[in-house]
């Protein structure tokens, strides 16, 4: 278990670098792309997707 | 499908139109969704039709040594399993992009048997909790009311009156077509009962509350208030319990464990139904990006409470020593079946019956 601690803390150390250069760069973080995977439903009305039409509960 | 449906870009949430009361909405849907929930729904059925299929068999086979809370426990796989059964259809409906290529009559059936077997599910657990309580709180003074004949009663009661309350989506429940989208939908339509445009509201949030009401409120009430006063009881007699009270015990963490992950797995469903319900009727948040949230959210609530299905027998299986029993035991006897020496199969029957006495 000892053999691991200077591990995680290298793990550490790089997640602290990889937040201070997103922030440096004043970019915000997009997590694998996630925000790019997005289907646009543009509706005439609000509600124009209704719960009940997704699955079998009123 | 509408290519603009199809379109997936980079928007920033911010985009979205806050304003109260607009006309207008735009939203967004996480694209892997269209993948994910089918392959969750479809290893929900696997899971659930191997895992209540075994307990209905394991309960109907062991007709000599089956207790009140084993009936209760096999109309609760019933009902799962008949929950589960339908679920690919709703993964290819959610894999097509919600287009329903199935017809009316199995868009009603699909729809009423979920929602038959949502309230028989709740009612089963609801029946089990108030015969721990009255065999353990009135254990004295309730043998004349936990007979065979009034369990059967209740359990007549419990799929009527889920029936009845199932009803209303047999009848509202029917395929949709949007020319614009050019996909068929699976959806409530409210024109039968409608005579003015703000009615509609009033059905979708009457009928989302009640349900939510009567297939998760009440009964969760109901079954928090019994085991209070079993809780209550068993701890009073703690030192003194004998070795059929321990058994007693052990079944009653079984069934509150049902019970806890019954309310973990429903209670984001339910959540998120009544929210967007009460937008419906101004008491909650109805702008776009609420509105966007609930949808984003709903799909994986669903499939949380689907999970219940087939984590149920698998908490059955799991801590009830006695159904595991008996399971093993039907299992041996039936590979002892087809064992050829004649005593091969009398030695797997003697190991069998050891095991089962040993519990």
């Amino acid at each position: 278990m000892r053999f691991f601690h200077p591990l995680y803390l290298l793990l550490l150390l790089l997640t602290v670098l990889v937040l201070i250069s997103a922030d440096k760069h004043g970019t915000k973080h997009d997590f694998l792309n996630l925000r790019r995977k997005y289907r646009r439903h543009n509706c005439p009305k609000k509600r124009c997707l209704p719960l009940h039409s997704r699955v079998p509960f009123p | 499908m509408n290519a603009m449906d199809n379109m997936t870009a980079d928007y920033s949430p911010d985009y979205f139109d806050d304003a109260v009361n607009s006309s207008m909405c735009e939203y967004d849907e996480w694209e892997p969704s269209y993948s994910l929930i089918p392959v969750l729904y479809m290893l929900i059925f696997i899971l659930g039709l191997t895992g209540n299929g075994v307990v209905i068999f394991t309960v109907w086979r062991a007709q000599s040594k089956r207790r009140a809370a084993d009936v209760y426990i096999g109309n609760l796989a019933l009902a799962d399993l008949t929950f589960v059964v339908t679920l690919p259809l709703w993964a290819v409906y959610t894999a097509l992009g919600y287009h329903w290529p199935f017809g009316v009559a199995l868009c009603k059936i699909s729809s009423y048997v979920v929602l038959l077997n949502m309230y028989a599910s709740v009612f089963c657990l609801t029946c089990l909790s108030l015969d721990r309580y009255m065999a353990i709180v009135h254990s004295l003074t309730s043998t004349q009311l936990r007979t065979r004949g009034h369990m059967r009663a209740s359990l007549t009661a419990i799929w009527l009156l889920s029936g009845v309350l199932a009803a209303p989506t047999l009848l509202f429940r029917t395929t949709v077509y949007d020319v614009e989208t050019n996909r068929t939908s699976c959806a409530m339509d409210f024109n039968l009962v409608v005579s003015q445009p703000g009615q509609e509201t009033y059905w979708i949030a009457g009928l989302s509350i009640s349900s939510t009401a009567l297939g998760f409120l009440i009964p969760l009430l109901a079954m928090m208030v019994c085991y209070g006063f079993i809780g209550c009881t068993v701890t009073r007699h703690f030192n003194s319990l004998r070795k059929e009270d321990q058994r007693k015990r052990r079944l009653l963490k079984i069934i509150t464990t049902l019970v806890v992950v019954f309310a973990a797995c429903w209670m984001p469903f339910h959540v998120v139904k009544t929210m967007d319900a009460l937008s419906y009727l101004n008491l909650a948040p109805d702008s776009c990006t609420f509105l966007n949230l609930l949808l984003l959210a709903h799909p994986y609530a669903t499939c949380l409470a689907y999970v219940n299905s087939c984590l149920n027998p698998l908490l059955y299986a799991f801590f009830d020593l006695r159904f595991r029993s008996q399971c093993l035991c039907l299992l041996n006897l039936k590979k002892a079946l087809h064992a050829s020496p004649a005593s091969s199969l009398s030695s797997q029957k003697t190991e069998a019956q050891s095991l089962a006495t040993k519990v």
